[in-house]
This record gives structure tokens, sequence and C-alpha cells, in this order.
């Protein structure tokens, strides 16, 4: 829901309350200022559902003092202390009592600074804010009403020096405003057309001005002042003040009862956020940021997004580059298993070959053994049995001398660990023996060309 | 208490502190899980790309390897040609007794009893062994032991044992031997070979 803006306003005994909800929609009403203004202004404003967003405050231009001031320029001083210290002179009220702004002007020589202040008595100022603490809706601004009247001009047509008269009751306020800022205020009593035009004339030395390019009357009885002024001849063009397209909009919503307090009204409402002039304390005053605090944090939030940026984008390069490694892993994976499965292939047939070449290494070479035996064993000695196997050989049969044959047979290069495996035994003349022996080489005898194994 | 009765200066530090606190939940719920995400790809990277040059170097090997086992499947298939076809058990024992029968008629021996025995896997490759007991002479045995070694087919003795078969008659024996031919199972018939004539002596 979009925040509505709400002015207030004091016109002769009575409270202006001013609501823009949006382009165009606007409402007023006015109040009697009594003891019980708190309760009915707050129930008002409750009732018509405008929340507890700050309300700009219009002071009554005869209840401030507005006054240009010329201070000598020194170095590094601040500027509140001495208009402070100087104001003394100009305003009739005590210091302690002063409530007071100021705002350097342009324009001014090198050793002079010149100073538009605005100051107001200690219990104006505190009885509009205690009115607003009552109703529990904190100040955004509190500053003469006449003031905020340029709010309401267009922002494209600048205009140079103008004298605006604007008339409200009793009371006719003069603001001269040079480029659509308040240069000076008046508030002078509501008398004929003559005495109005000699007070824009008393005026113009004030801001150090000869003549005024034009001069803009609003307020009750405008036209009529106007088309007097024009009689008259005060040497410049005599208009409406050229309001914006969105003010005109606004103004022609205004009762038309008290349209002079009502255009105040509306103005305030209107005003800027932070006026040149604000007569609210410091500390009260709603936190401002300034062009140089948004430059700051501009550039705080864009060094932010360029590092999340620098860093998303260095993260986003390091996925793409894995990614890209991943993909291409995964492009190789089948020509991999591919390769794997070479390997393994390769495996079996080196298992199957060695297989083969065991296979064809294996095995007993009985005829180079047979011929050996031929060869060693005496020729006295009878073989039984002879076995083969993996392991070794054994012999059994009968010998002159069975013990002979360990050595003979231990020199072999066939064989080796020959011992008896059985008892020697004496039959008739000859000795019965057993005899086992491994091979040499645990594969296979040597080979050697076969030949009789018995003798 | 409404924030418009905060003062200037706590509105401020209430400031302070809220962003602040944005300030380290932006850290650590945006900016450390994607910090750590980025250490954890910097850490993956050189893995990664470690695996992938592994990968290219195994690519590469690719023509050698092909290469390699072409040439172990031509020494394989030489190997495999003095097998027996087989191609099962039972059919590569016939085939053996066959043989052997032949080479037993050739060397003269009497054969008096022979047995097939269970096959033993030798990783890839069968070994059909077959018992064989023959009653011949010292001369006939040695004939048939040359015989059994240069036959075409691979065939091993793998256990002999000669004996006298009655004493007083030692020039009669009895011999007992366990030879074993061999069958790649699954493979195909390897290519008949040239058998010995009958009743060539060694």
């Amino acid at each position: 829901m979009k925040r509505s803006r709400v002015g207030l306003t004091f016109d002769e005994g009575h409270v202006v309350v001013t609501a823009i909800r949006g382009p165009g929609r606007l409402e007023q009403f006015r109040l009697q200022s009594d003891e019980t203004l708190s309760t009915r202004l707050a129930t008002e404003l409750d009732a018509r559902g405008l929340g507890r967003q700050r309300v700009r405050v219009g002071l009554d231009r005869s209840l401030a003092v507005v006054k240009t001031l010329e201070l000598p320029r020194t170095a590094g001083g601040s500027l509140r202390p001495m208009v402070a210290f100087e104001l003394e002179r100009h305003v009739p009220f005590s210091p302690q009592d002063i409530r007071f702004d100021c705002v350097p002007l342009a324009g001014a020589s090198r050793s002079v600074r010149r100073v538009l202040v605005m100051a107001a008595e200690g219990r104006t100022v505190d009885g509009a804010l205690r009115l607003l603490d009552t109703l529990k809706r904190p100040p955004r601004s509190l500053t003469a009403a006449c003031h905020d009247l340029p709010a309401l001009l267009s922002k494209r047509r600048a205009v140079g020096r103008v004298v605006w008269v604007h008339r409200h009751g009793a009371r006719t306020d003069l603001l001269c405003v040079d480029q659509g800022a308040v240069r000076l205020s008046r508030s002078v009593p509501t008398g004929s057309d003559t005495e109005l035009t000699a007070e824009i004339a008393r005026s113009l030395p004030l801001v150090a001005w000869k003549e005024c390019d034009a001069i803009w009357v609003s307020g009750d009885d405008a036209e009529r002042i106007r088309v007097a002024m024009r009689r008259s001849g005060p040497g410049a063009p005599v208009s409406a003040p050229p309001f914006g397209r969105a003010g005109a909009r606004l103004i022609a919503r205004l009762p038309i009862r008290g349209r002079g307090a009502g255009l105040l009204a509306l103005a305030v409402a209107v005003g800027r956020r932070r006026p040149r002039l604000n007569l609210i304390p410091a500390a009260m005053r709603p936190l401002s940021i300034s062009w140089a605090h948004r430059v700051t944090a501009g550039l705080a939030a864009v060094t932010a997004v360029l590092g999340l940026g620098l860093l998303l984008a260095h993260g986003h390069a390091q996925e793409r580059y894995l990614a890209r490694v991943s993909d291409e892993i995964r492009r190789l994976d089948p020509e991999v298993k591919a390769v794997e499965r070479l390997g393994a292939e390769i495996v079996q047939q080196k298992g199957l070959l060695a297989t083969l070449h065991s296979a064809e290494a294996g095995g007993l070479r009985p005829l180079p053994v047979l011929k050996e035996l031929t060869e060693l064993i005496p020729t006295d000695t009878w073989l039984q049995s002879v076995s083969m196997d993996r392991q070794g050989l054994e012999l059994t049969g009968q010998a002159t001398a069975a013990s002979q044959l360990i050595p003979l047979l231990d020199g072999s290069p066939s064989l080796e660990r020959v011992e008896f495996t059985a008892p020697v035994t004496k039959v008739q003349a000859k000795e019965q023996f057993r005899i086992r022996a491994g091979w040499e080489e645990p594969a296979a005898p040597r080979a050697g060309p076969p030949d009789g194994a018995e003798q | 208490m409404s924030m418009p009765m905060l003062s200037r200066r706590e509105r401020t530090l209430i400031g302070l502190g809220v962003a602040g606190l944005l300030t380290v939940v932006g850290y650590l719920y945006v900016v450390e899980p994607m910090l750590a995400r980025q250490r954890e790809v910097a850490e993956l990277i050189p893995i990664r790309e470690a695996t992938l040059e592994r990968r290219r170097l195994m690519v590469a090997q690719r023509e050698p390897l092909t290469g390699e086992l072409e040439t172990l499947a031509r020494k394989v298939e030489a190997g495999s040609s003095r097998l027996l076809s087989g191609p099962t058990a039972p059919l590569a024992a016939s085939e053996l007794q066959k043989l052997v029968k032949e080479l037993a008629t050739a060397a003269e021996v009497d054969v008096r009893s022979e047995r097939v025995m269970a096959p033993v896997d030798l990783k890839g490759v069968l070994e059909i062994p077959i018992e064989l007991t023959v009653a011949c002479t010292v001369r006939q045995v040695v004939v048939l032991l040359g015989r059994l070694e240069q036959t075409p087919r691979l065939l091993r003795v793998t256990d002999l044992k000669i004996r006298v078969a009655a004493p007083g008659q030692p020039r009669e024996l009895l011999t007992t031997l366990t030879v074993s031919g061999y069958l790649r199972p699954g493979a195909p018939a390897p290519k008949p070979v040239a058998r010995p004539t009958p009743g060539e002596d060694t």
C-alpha cells in the first residue's frame, strides 16, 4: 500500500490537516483548536486510516522570524554557534527560548557569508511537537508553511526572481523566490492593494534585488488582487503561480472556503522531505540519507555485487572446466573399457600360454632316467620294480651290497635325497632293498636317450 | 516501544547491528557455501585431470595391446595345435585312449587294462589322464615310451611303475603308466596332426 503524506497547519484557531493518498487523491479537514484537539485529531486520523507515518507541520509565517544574516567568513568555524550568537540581536525571544535553523546562501563576497535563518519561539515549536507526540506520530518537518509553496510549482519551468504573494485570512505572506528556492519571506497584515505593492517594494532590497522578474499572487481573493496590481503597474508581470500538473490537480480538489489556508496546508503536505529550514531539533529529525551517503552506499553495493559476481564467475568457470574434464572422462569411458578388456584378455592368454608351456615342460621323461639307471646300477644288482611319479623315483630289488647303491644314485645329476625307505634284509646271498630318491629338478628329470632299465 | 520513540543514536546503533547481522548471515549462507563449493571444485580438478591423463595414456596403449594380444593369440593357437581335439573331456579321453592303443599296438605290447581318470583343470587347459597297464619286455616298454614322447599330440607320462610280472621270469614285466593328454575346453578343434606310422621303432 502506498504511504500517504500528511501535512498539518494552524489557521486562526483551527488545525488544518491535509492527506494525500496518491495522485489526485486529496483529503483535507479542519478541527477547532481546543483542549480536546489531540484526542479528536487522533480519532480522526485513525478513522481515515492515516497510519503512524511522519507528519509535516507548517507554522504560520507570523510565528517565525526569517532573516538573512551577514556573517564574517572564518576558516573552519561552525556556522550554528555563530548564527545563535548573532541571532540574539534579531529576535524578540530570550536566547534560551530560540529554536532556529539556517542555511548558507550563495552570492556573497569573500569576506562575508550570507545565511538565511528561520527562528521561532521555543514554546511554539515545542507545542507543535507535543501535539504530534500525543498523537504518537513523529514529525517529518517543521517549517514556515509558506516556505513549502514552491513545492507546488512545475519543476520543469524555472523562473528567475519572483515575488510570491499568498493571502490567507488576515495575513499575507510575501516570498522572494529565486530559481524555485525561497530567499526571504515576510508576513504582512492584509491591507489595501497599494499597501501590498509598497510591501513588495520594501521587500526587494532585503534580498538585494533591484527588481523581480514576476509577481505571483495566490490564496484568498487572488484574482482580484492580480487585476488590481496589473492596473497599478508594479513593473513586473503579475500572474497566478505556474503550478505543476500534479499540484494543479490537487489544488482543484481544495474546498472553496478558506482556499488560502487550504493551499498552505496542501503545500506543507507535498513539501520536501528535508526542507532547507527545519525547526525540528536534530535529534528528532528522521534519518536523512544525503547524496554522499547514497553514492557511498551505492559504491559499496556495486563493490559487493562485483565481488560476488567475481566469486560467481570464478566458481562458474571452475565448474565449467570440471564439467568439461568430466565429460572428456565419460567420453573416453567406452575406449578405456575396451582397453581394460584387452588387458584382461592378454592376462588370460598369458596364463593359458604359461599353462601350455608348463604342460609341455611337465610330466616325466622316463627314458633318460632309465638310461641313467642302466649306467649307474652295478651288474650284480637286480631291480624288481621301478616307480616314477612327479615327486621322485622308487627302486625295489636285490643287490650284493645294497648300501653301495646310495652313493652311486646320489651322484646322479637327476636324483637327490637318495635313501632307503625300508630295512635292508638278507635273502639268500643278496640284500633286499627299497630305495627312494627325489628329482634333482622339481619340474622334470633331465632329458636323455631312452634305454633299458632292468639289469 | 516503537521506532519513532528511539533516538537517532539508538536507531543508528540498531541499523548498524542489523547491517552487521545481515552481513554475517549473508557471508554464512551465501558467500561461505560458494567458497566451500569452490574449494571442493578446486580440490576435485587435479584429481579429475589425473584421471583423464591416466585414461588418455591407457587409450594410447590400445594399439600396442592389440598387437600383443594378437601375438599371444597366435602363440596360444600354435601351442594348442598339439592338444586333443575334444571338444569335451569324455571325447578327448576317448581320442586319447584310441591314440595310446594305437601306440601300444605299434609297440607290440599287451594291454592288460586301461582306465580313464578324472580330468584336472589347469587354468584354461584340462588334463585328461588315462591309466594303462601293459605286459611287455623292457625293450617294448622303451619303444612304447619313445613313441609316446614322439607322438605329434602333446602326451605326458605322469606316473610310471615297472615291475616284474612274476618271480623267476625277469623278462616279463608288468608296466603301469599314466598318460595325460590336454584339451582346451571351448576352443576350436585343432587341425589333425600327422601320426607316426605303426611299428615305427625309436
